[in-house]
């Protein structure tokens, strides 16, 4: 499976590649701090991570995530979750007023799914042990196989009331979506009560060729199709462009359901 | 709770009858 899993997770990747903080300041003001604590390279909260203001890096074990222009992926989804709005530039996000906690597990040659638990596990204990609002986190990668480490770490995030929203996958080799039902996609086929599987349609509501599907193991369509979304800085201007994937329908959903926390405070997730 | 929102309020579309659990899309004009 070696190739096919690489190939995936490069494509699609995910809640992972986060980026660009300047980007997130300067253009869209994304409010990336989960705290008000500034670095002093103590773990003050004691979590096993030092000074993990922004969320952490489980690829590099650091707390730079952004590293480069190579972070465009993550950086696009996170736009569509949370870019400004009604401020002139560039895009608006789904959810305008939004705290966004990054969880990079796959770098440049991918990950493993032992650092995708370790991020699971990061939001879940933030929400445990600090009252985090954390609502969701948003799952624009997949690959491997089925992983009980992974199935159980969700189950935990599902005991603290955190959504598992994750991309029905971009098809195999050919690039045509396959069905979930009959060839499962990690982590969108888990049948996690929590989990949301995403599958992606065009502008015009077609489903995207490129995206899986399956009536029983996914959930929801959401734009995927050619979506504008903010892309690392190139230089000193803002950056935007179009992807395509089932990696930016799953954000779409990932903001609606912070929206709907928004307006109904205190609801629980399912 | 906010999971069924989302599902209940899918908009259902032929291109994704039978194709998915909702069989239709994100709408989140009622959020």
């Amino acid at each position: 499976m070696g190739q096919r899993q690489h190939r995936l997770e490069r494509r699609l990747c995910g809640s992972d590649r986060r980026g660009d903080h300047v980007h997130a300041r300067r253009s869209e003001r994304r409010d990336l701090e989960q705290s008000v604590r500034s670095p002093d390279g103590i773990d003050n909260d004691h979590n096993g991570y030092v000074d993990d203001i922004h969320g952490w890096d489980f690829n590099s074990n650091d707390n730079t995530i952004y590293d480069g222009t190579t972070d465009d992926h993550g950086t696009h989804v996170a736009g569509t979750i949370g870019a400004r709005g009604g401020n002139g530039m560039g895009v608006a996000g789904m959810c305008w007023n939004v705290t966004l906690i990054s969880c990079k597990f796959l770098g440049p040659s991918g990950g493993t799914l032992a650092n995708a638990v370790k991020a699971v596990d990061y939001l879940t204990n933030m929400k445990a042990r600090h009252g985090v609002n954390i609502v969701a986190s948003n799952n624009s990668w997949g690959g491997g196989g089925y992983s009980q480490a992974l199935f159980d770490a969700i189950n935990r995030a599902n005991s603290q009331n955190i959504l598992f929203i994750a991309a029905a996958g971009n098809g195999g080799f050919d690039g045509v979506g396959d069905n979930n039902d009959s060839l499962p996609f990690y982590p969108a086929s888990y049948t996690n009560p929590n989990l949301i599987a995403v599958a992606s349609i065009t502008s015009s509501g077609a489903k995207s060729s490129f995206s899986n599907y399956g009536f029983n193991s996914v959930d929801i369509g959401a734009p995927g199709s050619s979506i504008l979304s903010t892309v690392p800085y190139n230089g000193s201007n803002p950056s935007y462009a179009y992807y395509s994937g089932t990696s930016m329908a799953t954000p779409h959903v990932t903001g609606g359901a912070a929206l709907y926390a928004a307006t109904h405070p205190g609801r629980p997730p399912r | 709770m906010i999971k069924s929102a989302i599902l209940l309020g899918a908009v259902p579309t032929s291109s994704l009858s039978g194709k998915c659990v909702t069989g239709g899309r994100l709408n989140v004009s009622g959020f």
